[in-house]
This record gives C-alpha cells, sequence and structure tokens, in this order.
C-alpha cells in the first residue's frame, strides 16, 4: 500500500522500486506476446513504466499491480505488432531479422522464430491471448484481466487461435519436426 | 490431434524457458528506466505536444538549414594557427617538450599555451573557434571575445565551452580529474558528474573527477596572464599565482535554487551541485532524517553512488530508530549491489530485514539475499536465505529462485 502511495504521490523511490520490482515480469510478457530476440525490447519496457508512472494516479491498492503492469505491456506490445503491420503494409518488407536470444540453442531459435512468424499471420487479439496462454502459460482469468476482456471472450479467441495455429503448424515443416521431437 | 496438441503445448512451454533466460538479463539500469520514466511522465513537457503539430513546419525548416548550412559552408573562412612561428594544421598531435611551452597563436588573435609536456591536438577549425583535444597535461587559453567565438576543449569525458576569456585547463588521464582556473569571462564545463553543465566566471576554479563531484575554489582574480598584445606568445607565460581562497566551498556557485527545491523538481543533477555549493558534508550533519533521504536519493538518481552512500549512512547512524533510516538501509544495499559488491549488499539487506518487523520492501531484500548468496555459491545462506523468504512470500515474484535454490541443495544432499 505504501507503493501505491508513493506512486500516487510521485515519489521517486517508489517509482524505482515499481521498476525493479516488475522489470522481469513487464520483459516476460513483453516477450511472450511479442517473441523472443525482440531489438526493441528495452525501449518497449521503458514506455511500459512510463505509463505506468502517467497512471499511477488511478492505482487503488497494492495487490492490483502485477496484473495492471501486465495489461500496460500486453497494450504496448499490440501497439508494437500493429505498427509493424501497417510498416510491412506500406513498405512491402519484412522486419529486419531480430537478435537472437542468448543462450539459446540454435534449434530452440530457429523454433521460436518459427512459432512467431505463424502467430504473426493470426489476427493480434487471437495472437496476443494464444501467446499468453499457450506459451506463458497463464490461467484465463489472468489473460481476461490482460487483455481487459471477459473470460467467454478469451475462451473464444483461444479456441479460433489454436485451430488457425495447428493448421499453420502442420504445413510448416521444420515447427511440426521441432514439435515431434519435444 | 490430442497427442501432438499435448506435444506443442510442451513445445511452446519450452519457448517460455528460452525467453526467460533472455529476461533475466538485465541490459539497463533499473535506476535509468525510473528516472526516465519520471521525466516523462511526471513532468509532462509542453513540448512534445507541439511536435505533431509542427511536425511538417520542422521537416521544411531541417531542408531550409542544410541548404543554407552548405551555403554558408561554401563561403566561409576557418581560422587558421600558428605553432611556434609555422603554420598549424588540424588534427595533427601537438607536444610541449620539457622545459618550453608551446604557443599556438590564431589567426582571430586567440592564443593557446600548452605547458611543457602537454600533449594535445586542434581537432577542428572553424570560422569562429576551434575544437581541442587535450590528451594530457595542462593548457592555457586566451581566447579573443567576439561575441561570436565557439571554442571548445576537450578532455577524456569533459568538455569546457569558450565564448571569450582566459583560463587554464589541466586533464590528467591516470586520475580521471580535470581542473580548470578562470581568470577572466566565462565558460561551461560538461562532463558526467555536471549534469547539464557547470559554469564558471572569473576567479573560479574547478576541481572535478570522472566519479568525483565537483568542487569549485572561489580565488581572488589572477594577475593579467600573457596576451597576444602584451607578450607574444613565445615569451612563457607566468603561472597563475596558487589560488588564495576566500571560501573553498562547492560546485554551483551560480545555483540559485536550493537543492531540497531541485530535487522535489526531479533535477537530481543540480541539487547534487547544490548541495555541494551548500557543503554536502555539513547537510549530512545538519538535516533531519527525511532531509538525509531526499539528499540520498538525489545523489543516488545524479549517479553519484558516493555522495548517496554517504548521506544514507548518516541517516543511518544518526538516526537508527527513524522510518527514514530503514528505507536507507535498503537503498545502501541496493548502491552496493550496484556497484559489483555483493556481499557488502547482502549485510545491508540483512540487516534492514533485521531492524524491522515487516519493512515495507521485505520482499525485494529477502529476494535479493537469495539471489546474492545463490550466485555467490554460498550454499547454506542461500537455503536460509530462500527459506526465510517462502515462510515470508511464498508467492512472491522470487519464489520461483527460492524453491529452485532448495530444490538444488536437496538434490546436492
Amino acid at each position: 500500500m505504501r507503493l501505491v502511495r508513493g506512486l500516487r504521490d510521485h515519489e521517486p523511490w517508489a517509482a524505482a522500486v515499481l521498476v525493479d520490482r516488475y522489470i522481469v515480469h513487464v520483459r516476460r510478457v513483453l516477450m511472450r506476446v511479442l517473441g523472443a530476440g525482440e531489438s526493441e525490447i528495452d525501449d518497449l519496457v521503458q514506455e511500459v513504466f512510463t505509463r505506468a508512472l502517467a497512471g499511477a494516479h488511478r492505482l487503488s491498492f497494492a495487490g492490483a499491480l502485477s496484473s495492471w503492469l501486465t495489461s500496460i505491456a500486453v497494450f504496448t506490445g499490440r501497439e508494437t505488432i500493429r505498427r509493424r503491420s501497417r510498416w510491412r503494409w506500406l513498405w512491402f518488407t519484412a522486419d529486419p531479422p531480430e537478435r537472437p536470444a542468448p543462450q539459446a540453442s540454435a534449434e530452440v531459435s530457429d523454433a521460436a522464430r518459427a512459432v512467431y512468424a505463424l502467430l504473426d499471420q493470426l489476427p493480434i487479439d487471437e495472437r496476443i491471448v494464444f501467446a499468453l496462454r499457450a506459451v506463458d502459460g497463464m490461467d484465463l482469468r489472468e489473460v481476461a484481466a490482460a487483455c481487459k476482456v471477459s473470460v467467454p471472450t478469451v475462451r473464444r479467441r483461444l479456441a479460433r487461435a489454436e485451430r488457425r495455429f495447428h493448421a499453420l503448424a502442420a504445413q510448416c515443416e521444420s515447427l511440426s519436426a521441432w514439435v515431434r521431437s519435444s | 490431434m490430442n497427442e501432438d496438441k499435448r506435444l506443442s503445448v510442451e513445445a511452446l512451454r519450452s519457448l517460455a524457458q528460452e525467453q526467460d533466460a533472455f529476461v533475466a538479463q538485465r541490459p539497463r539500469s533499473t535506476d535509468a528506466i525510473a528516472e526516465e520514466a519520471m521525466r516523462r511522465s511526471w513532468k509532462p513537457s509542453r513540448r512534445m505536444r507541439l511536435v505533431p503539430t509542427f511536425a511538417a513546419a520542422g521537416v521544411a525548416a531541417s531542408v531550409a538549414f542544410v541548404v543554407a548550412f552548405f551555403v554558408a559552408r561554401a563561403g566561409r573562412n576557418d581560422l587558421s594557427f600558428e605553432v611556434a612561428g609555422r603554420a598549424g594544421q588540424a588534427g595533427t598531435s601537438l607536444t610541449a617538450q620539457t622545459g618550453a611551452p608551446l604557443p599556438l597563436r590564431f589567426s582571430d588573435g586567440s592564443v593557446l599555451v600548452f605547458q611543457p609536456g602537454a600533449q594535445a591536438r586542434v581537432a577542428r577549425l572553424s570560422d569562429n573557434g576551434a575544437e581541442l583535444l587535450l590528451d594530457s597535461g595542462r593548457l592555457m587559453a586566451d581566447v579573443r571575445h567576439t561575441g561570436q567565438a565557439r571554442w571548445s576543449v576537450t578532455a577524456g569525458p569533459f568538455r569546457v565551452r569558450v565564448t571569450g576569456t582566459r583560463f587554464e585547463a589541466t586533464w590528467s588521464p591516470p586520475d580521471g580529474a580535470l581542473t580548470v582556473a578562470m581568470f577572466e569571462g566565462s565558460v561551461v564545463v560538461e562532463g558526467p558528474t555536471l549534469g547539464r553543465g557547470l559554469p564558471l566566471r572569473g576567479g573560479e576554479s574547478l576541481e572535478v573527477g570522472i566519479s568525483s563531484p565537483p568542487v569549485v575554489t572561489r580565488t581572488r582574480p589572477a594577475p593579467t596572464v600573457a596576451t597576444p598584445e602584451a607578450s607574444p606568445p613565445s615569451v612563457r607565460p607566468e603561472p597563475p599565482p596558487p589560488a588564495t581562497a576566500d571560501t573553498t566551498v562547492t560546485a554551483g556557485s551560480h545555483t540559485q535554487a536550493s537543492w531540497s527545491d531541485l530535487a522535489g523538481n526531479r533535477r537530481y543533477a543540480d541539487a547534487l551541485v547544490a548541495a555541494e555549493h551548500e557543503g554536502f558534508s555539513r547537510l549530512c550533519r545538519q538535516l533531519d532524517a527525511s532531509g538525509l533521504l531526499a539528499l540520498g536519493d538525489a545523489a543516488r538518481y545524479a549517479s553519484s553512488s558516493g555522495r548517496a552512500r554517504q548521506a544514507f549512512e548518516a541517516l543511518v547512524r544518526r538516526f537508527p530508530r527513524d522510518q527514514r533510516s530503514h528505507d536507507a538501509l535498503f537503498a545502501l544495499g541496493r548502491l552496493e549491489s550496484e556497484a559489483g559488491a555483493p556481499v557488502s549488499a547482502a549485510k545491508w539487506f540483512e540487516r534492514y530485514l533485521a531492524t524491522a518487523r515487516n519493512p515495507p520492501l521485505a520482499e525485494e531484500a529477502a529476494g535479493r539475499l537469495v539471489e546474492i548468496y545463490d550466485q555467490e555459491g554460498d550454499a547454506e545462506a542461500a537455503v536460509r536465505a530462500a527459506k526465510g523468504y517462502l515462510d515470508r512470500h511464498p508467492d512472491g515474484p522470487r519464489a520461483t529462485r527460492a524453491r529452485k535454490v532448495l530444490a538444488g541443495h536437496e538434490v546436492r544432499r
């Protein structure tokens, strides 16, 4: 509660604690939504915390901090995907290759790229729900809170996303092999 | 299909592990992120709101500027200079031999004299000034004031911006120390510990290091040093007399606002300069607990960990029972942790947890202890910290790490 009060009062120590406590969480959510090797991740983390501090006056209790930051990170990730889509539409080109995740085997990194390449083909809302549920393992209520929609809506989106993803994955030979080998 | 789906779920979860390995890295300081977020969100900039409105005008202005720049550049006359009577060339390294100063006379009447042993280069010449790189040693400058003169002396990470003045700059690379002594006019010194730049005026001297705070000494005006008219550069200029300090105070002598006002406005670098001006050590002796905490925070945000440590330690020492001294204990742990001294950090975090029954940052402190002891390979302490963490915070953000520590311990047994 003291942290929330500090944030509402624009206390610098509270901002420092918020970032320190939740930076890993925010990075993780952004990575789930956007994919490993995301080269913009640090800028996006900065953006999430900037938005969080700007909206800190709306905070009421400390228990909501984690889900509140999750929803801001999801919103920021969604904007990034939209921006990329517009970019591709304007320039008819793919994004530059992303930085590979360190400490990952080449096989897994290839698989990660392949998975997120498939997710790029899903509608944004379905993609986000799928990433949070299937990759991160959030439960349906957490996904609903992060996306600010109801649980039934999450279920519907998830069902559609799974159908599309598995259909696309079946056509992707390298991904099928990786899935089988897992 | 179900089997495929189950496998793909497992495969997707393995992606999460890969991502977590990446996430665990912290490429940027969390303080820097917090500071930038505060700057951008808690102090809305009117300028930002105007950007979209004037974006088109900005593009047009930029084009015009580029055209004007090249037109102007085509017709301008850059300064020239002579080294010991011969034409000098920009970019050439210059060394003043032992026992004899090396004078440079510029076409606008400005004179620079490198003292024996100094190494420097004239990096670039323009029509109203020059950029000098002082690699090491002492440089005395008499820059002709023309109203538009733009000179600069770069020494390591510091830069002295000059418009027209007489001053002396000394740069010691091994110590990372810069000294600037002003005789006339004014300069602005920029560098890693100087915030947005520290103005200096005639009669002031600055001593600053890469990681030490600036100290300004006010001295009596120095007698006239060699000027081009009064004394040709070939004559060795008299060194300035030893500084006779009226007051050895601190940097930021031109700052009007108090350090606490500046800190309140989140101008931490300026606040630190002002605090130095008011006497940092004196403030540490006289401020109350609240003031000491604010002073330490200001120093920390201004990236002066030494001063931050001084303020927090004063708070802990002078007000051990005050609630804010608990905050200072945690802050000291963070400072040590950021300074790469995990064992010292752990001592502060242990003390933080031991001092209060349920301090507000207990979860952070307990979690950091788990991480520190685990990273340091102190298995016994790591297990103790992990158990302590899970007792108090079973669902905390570092609970997974704590359980891993305990699981690893069980496996080893």
